[in-house]
């Protein structure tokens, strides 16, 4: 098996996950105690209200039926209407996607670049001080939950040292950069706006670190175990022998071998962040899909909400592809398998 | 001079484990000369590992704990000098590992760590700047290293060379990663070779072309050898000398047909009798097993095995080497020091000495133990 | 230099000496790790604390003790003082009191979502792993589809179609933690079926209700306990982050994520009224964290 068939393999097995996932969501939305057109006018709308809501939203029809009608809307881009904004819900998670995306790739890129070498000096220095703190630190980190953790560096570095912006996700600054992609960071960049980019930045951090921090301690621990466990192996016994020196055996050889490990937990540790992201963005009013799906929630929208976990989920699957595909890049045994011996 | 590459002197190793301390070696003497090929030969777990991992200096410590002695290569007391030791590993000094399988990286092609090996051993450092220069795949003499990769691969007469460096480990068969190893080996031009049962793990087909292979090299380049074997028929095939050892104690010394023609060392007449022979000699082999290293036996480590133990001699007083004749040293109470090799070798050769006391080895093993 | 525990092969010897052996073994592994220790010492206060709440607290008629929590507007917005030592909310209350009171709320919102995740998955996953084939495979394949969406997403999708309360909120987390059980259980039955001694019960004749009962049922009790106390806290972070974001307990239910929530309006003035709560909730979560790491230790196992 060749690299090009193990990714193939690997992305034709995500479709059924996919639909999978569109069954359970769709269905846990409309069959769980199910009184959506009631919840969504509240309790002094007329029953007749209530009817006329129930028709247009096709719920007197059976549910298989308003399944194949979304999932047909779906391939269309049509998610169905959104009783907030009364636009398609596709419509507004486009406007929203790309303020969440920014938020949890930089988050996680936080997580990787501080989680993974703190892992490896952990590993390096097994049952010592640095590998205490950073047990003690990871602790700390996945026990924080992420709205108070939020709080607090607001408390402290935005109000109290007056360092970075509390709340928002951009200032006040002329010109604003021109919508392209929607990650301000990159459109302020494409636009060459050094005030926007500034400011994106600024607005950027502390929502960012705070979403980090548990993924964060997550991959050190992760990194830490495969390290220790793949400097016990022969081969690193091999190149001692051969006098390489030790930080070309850890950062090239022992931590390409146990970052495979790693990658699976980041991959799952995406989701728990993309759960934590529908916290943060409230606490740091930032304008992405997670404050739309709250809104969604509280609102009793039902197609958003729908919407909503789709993208999550979908979101959720590809990351985990991706995972995959670095996965048979750093550690080249998985589609070699049935070579061997 | 006295031509002497490698010289090990009173040896001692521990291990601290949840046991207890074990004493793993004790008071071992090894040398290996220039041009040389020494086999260093014993049963599993009686110590060989640890002694070319001390020489090597890859033991773990802890839980490993060299307790006393010294080990000199060329002159410089490797263990003193730390410099030196890192210096004078893999550019002076290599191994060859038992297990090809698991002594390759799995994640990358030969040829990465065959370069790597060639550019930074001997105890150099590596800047962040050069391992992410090497993580990106670029290096300094880039050419010069496959140049010289692809010979060593040829040598080892691995068919398609070029394509081998490329190839991942998984890729290769065991024979083929050996030769890999044995390549890699000797990529920095080494004079002296510690080879840690190399063929043990192979198929018996592919072990002699190996043993073979790594004779040719090693006579080509006029290398000094450390051949680690439990295989008194292998030693014989490839060693000059022969160091036979015995819970960590080196018991017999000589050159090997003396050993082969004479063995004097109790164990070392086991050790050959319990080589099947084509004449359908039944080998009578050695009873027992190596003893608990947390409480080793008094006097001779081998005595509870031993079936010409002699009584209040072989349990009490511990042994030393004796010089018997020009290059041969026996540990054992049945000779003494400075005794002729002839008188020695009628000693060894009397059925006496161990029918004789046939009825004491029982009596001693129960005496030793109890 | 492995460690040489014995296996639950050699399990038929002497059983009760080995159960004592076992055990001294075990509690001695747990007191090797000193963070479990405090994490038991965490967990047994907040315990204490949620049984006493009504004698520790200073003024539990705030936190609803015995009626409707209490309001006293001339005592608004007090900061932290002897008197009121994590100072007082928007209608005078003592968030002390109530972050003591908070605590019964937070215990029984993990024990009873864990209790509901358990006894749903566990069955499930010993049916999958025990009875195998299509049914099995659907069983699993269906746990996998739940397992696809983050915990905290998939229960706000689920509590889209309820009533925003404590219980609502609970049953939305149960309904979407038990597929981690299931999955936990599924393995452990897996590879408990390949060890002999379960061939060997089948071969005398048990039954396979006795078979599950006797021999499976005990084997996959340890990796479920260390799961159980590792989620604890988890389930009581997300139960947190519903009450936050005012999908679970309603105010002025003390309920540390509705109060951490409802002090957010007064930041940064009244600082101290998001921050003990959230205190609280940390603490909390990381003594079931130390715990659970200690019990994992403790039994050896590798649960996710």
């Amino acid at each position: 098996m060749g690299y090009r068939d193990y990714l193939i393999k690997r992305g034709l097995s995500t479709i059924p996950m996919f639909l999978g996932l569109s069954v359970l969501i769709f269905t846990l939305a409309r069959v769980i105690p199910g009184r959506p057109a009631r919840l969504a006018l509240g309790p002094r709308a007329t029953d007749e209200a209530v009817q006329q809501l129930r028709r247009q939203m096709g719920l007197n029809d059976p549910i298989w039926q308003q399944y194949v009608e979304y999932m047909a809307g779906l391939l269309q881009g049509d998610l169905g209407q959104s009783l907030i904004s009364e636009r398609n819900v596709a419509t507004d998670l486009v406007e929203y996607f790309p303020a969440t995306f920014e938020l949890t790739t930089l988050a996680m890129l936080i997580a990787i670049f501080v989680g993974v070498p703190l892992g490896v000096v952990a590993g390096q220095h097994k049952d010592k001080w640095p590998d205490n703190a950073s047990r003690l630190f990871s602790f700390f980190n996945v026990s924080l939950p992420p709205f108070w953790a939020g709080i607090l560096l607001q408390l402290l570095v935005a109000f109290q040292l007056g360092w970075l912006p509390s709340t928002g996700r951009i200032g006040d600054v002329s010109p604003m950069p021109v919508e392209t992609t929607g990650v301000l960071l990159v459109d302020s960049l494409l636009a060459a706006n050094g005030a926007a980019f500034v400011s994106a930045a600024q607005h950027l951090i502390l929502p960012a670190i705070t979403l980090s921090l548990a993924p964060m301690a997550d991959i050190a621990r992760m990194t830490r175990s495969s390290f220790i466990e793949e400097y016990d192996k022969d081969y690193v016994e091999g190149l001692r022998t051969h006098g390489i020196p030790n930080r070309l055996i850890a950062y090239k050889y022992v931590l390409r071998k146990s970052f495979a490990s790693t990658l699976t937990i980041i991959g799952l540790d995406y989701g728990f962040l993309l759960g934590s992201a529908f916290v943060v963005e409230i606490v740091f009013s930032w304008p992405g899909m997670a404050s739309y799906g709250v809104e969604a929630i509280l609102q009793k929208d039902m197609n958003a909400m729908v919407g909503v976990t789709l993208v999550v989920g979908a979101s959720f699957l590809l990351v985990n592809f991706v995972v995959d595909v670095l996965y048979g890049f750093f550690d080249p045994r998985v589609w070699h398998e049935g070579e061997s011996e | 001079m006295t031509g002497s590459l490698l010289d090990v002197h009173d040896l001692s190793v521990s291990f601290d484990t949840y046991e207890g301390r074990h004493d793993v070696l004790d008071g071992v003497d090894l040398t290996v000369n220039e041009g040389e090929t020494v086999a260093l030969v014993g049963e599993t777990g009686c110590g060989k590992s640890v002694t070319a991992r001390s020489i090597m200096g890859t033991l773990p410590r802890p839980p490993g704990d060299i307790t006393s002695g010294e080990i000199r290569y060329d002159g410089a007391d490797l263990l003193a000098d730390e410099a030196a030791h890192e210096r004078v590993k893999g550019d002076e000094m290599s191994m060859i590992f038992q297990d090809p399988m698991t002594y390759l990286s799995p994640v990358y092609p030969v040829g990465s760590m065959m370069a790597d090996v060639a550019t930074y051993s001997g105890g150099r450092d590596a800047s962040w700047w050069e391992i992410l220069k090497n993580l990106l795949g670029h290096r300094a003499d880039r050419e010069a290293i496959r140049e010289r990769s692809v010979e060593l691969l040829d040598r080892m007469r691995i068919p398609d060379p070029e394509g081998t460096l490329d190839r991942y480990p998984v890729e290769l068969s065991g024979g083929m990663r050996q030769r890999v190893i044995i390549a890699m080996a000797l990529i920095n031009e080494p004079d002296f070779l510690i080879a840690d049962e190399p063929t043990t793990a192979l198929d018996v087909t592919v072990q002699n072309q190996i043993l073979d292979l790594l004779r040719e090299r090693v006579e080509e380049r006029d290398l000094s050898m450390l051949y680690i074997t439990h295989n008194l028929g292998v030693a014989r095939e490839i060693a000059d000398r022969i160091c036979i050892m015995y819970a960590g104690e080196i018991v017999e010394v000589g050159r090997t047909e003396d050993i082969f023609d004479a063995p004097l060392h109790p164990y070392t007449r086991g050790l050959l009798e319990s080589i099947p022979k084509l004449t359908g000699f039944e080998g009578t082999g050695i009873d027992g097993q190596i003893p608990d290293y947390t409480d080793p036996p008094s006097g001779c480590r081998f005595h509870p095995r031993c079936p010409a133990a002699m009584e209040g001699t072989c349990d009490v007083e511990p042994v030393e080497e004796y010089a018997v004749g020009d290059d041969r040293t026996v540990a054992c109470h049945l000779y003494e020091d400075g005794m002729d090799f002839e008188d020695a070798a009628a000693i060894a050769a009397d059925e006496a000495t161990y029918r004789g006391e046939d009825a004491q080895p029982a009596e001693a093993g129960v005496g030793g133990e109890r | 230099m492995s460690d040489t525990e014995p296996t639950v092969d050699d399990s038929t010897d002497s059983a009760l000496a080995r159960r004592i052996d076992d055990l001294n073994r075990i509690v001695y592994r747990f007191r090797q790790n000193p963070m479990s220790v405090v994490g038991l010492a965490i967990i047994l206060s907040f315990v204490l604390i949620a049984v006493f709440a009504p004698w520790i607290a200073p003024y539990p008629s705030d936190a609803g003790h015995g009626g409707e929590p209490a309001v006293h507007f001339d005592q608004k917005f007090e900061s932290p003082s002897a008197d009121h030592l994590f100072g007082t909310d928007q209608a005078g209350r003592d968030i002390f009191s109530r972050v003591l009171f908070g605590t019964r709320l937070s215990l029984k919102i993990g024990v009873v979502v864990l209790a509901a995740a358990v006894s749903i998955g566990v069955p499930v996953g010993l049916v999958a792993g025990y009875v195998g084939g299509g049914v099995g495979m659907t069983l699993m394949r269906i746990t996998d589809v739940f397992l696809s969406v983050p915990p905290l997403v998939l229960a706000l999708s689920v509590s889209v179609a309820l009533d925003s309360s404590l219980t609502n909120a609970m049953l939305a987390i149960a309904a979407v933690w038990w597929p981690w059980y299931a999955r936990l259980t599924f393995g452990e039955v897996l590879s408990v079926k390949k060890e002999t001694y379960v061939e060997a019960s089948r071969g005398i004749g048990a039954t396979s209700f006795r078979t599950i009962f006797r021999d499976i049922l005990p084997n996959v009790l340890a990796p479920i306990t260390v799961k159980m106390s590792l989620d604890m806290g988890y389930a009581i972070l997300v139960a947190a982050a519903l009450g936050f974001l005012g999908l679970g307990a309603q105010p002025p239910t003390p309920e540390w994520g509705t109060m951490v929530s409802q002090g957010r309006d007064y930041l940064p003035g009244q600082w101290w009224y998001s921050t003990f709560p959230g205190l609280a909730i940390f603490l909390i979560v990381l003594g079931f964290n130390f715990l659970g790491d200690g019990l994992r230790d403790m039994f050896d196992v590798e649960v996710q």
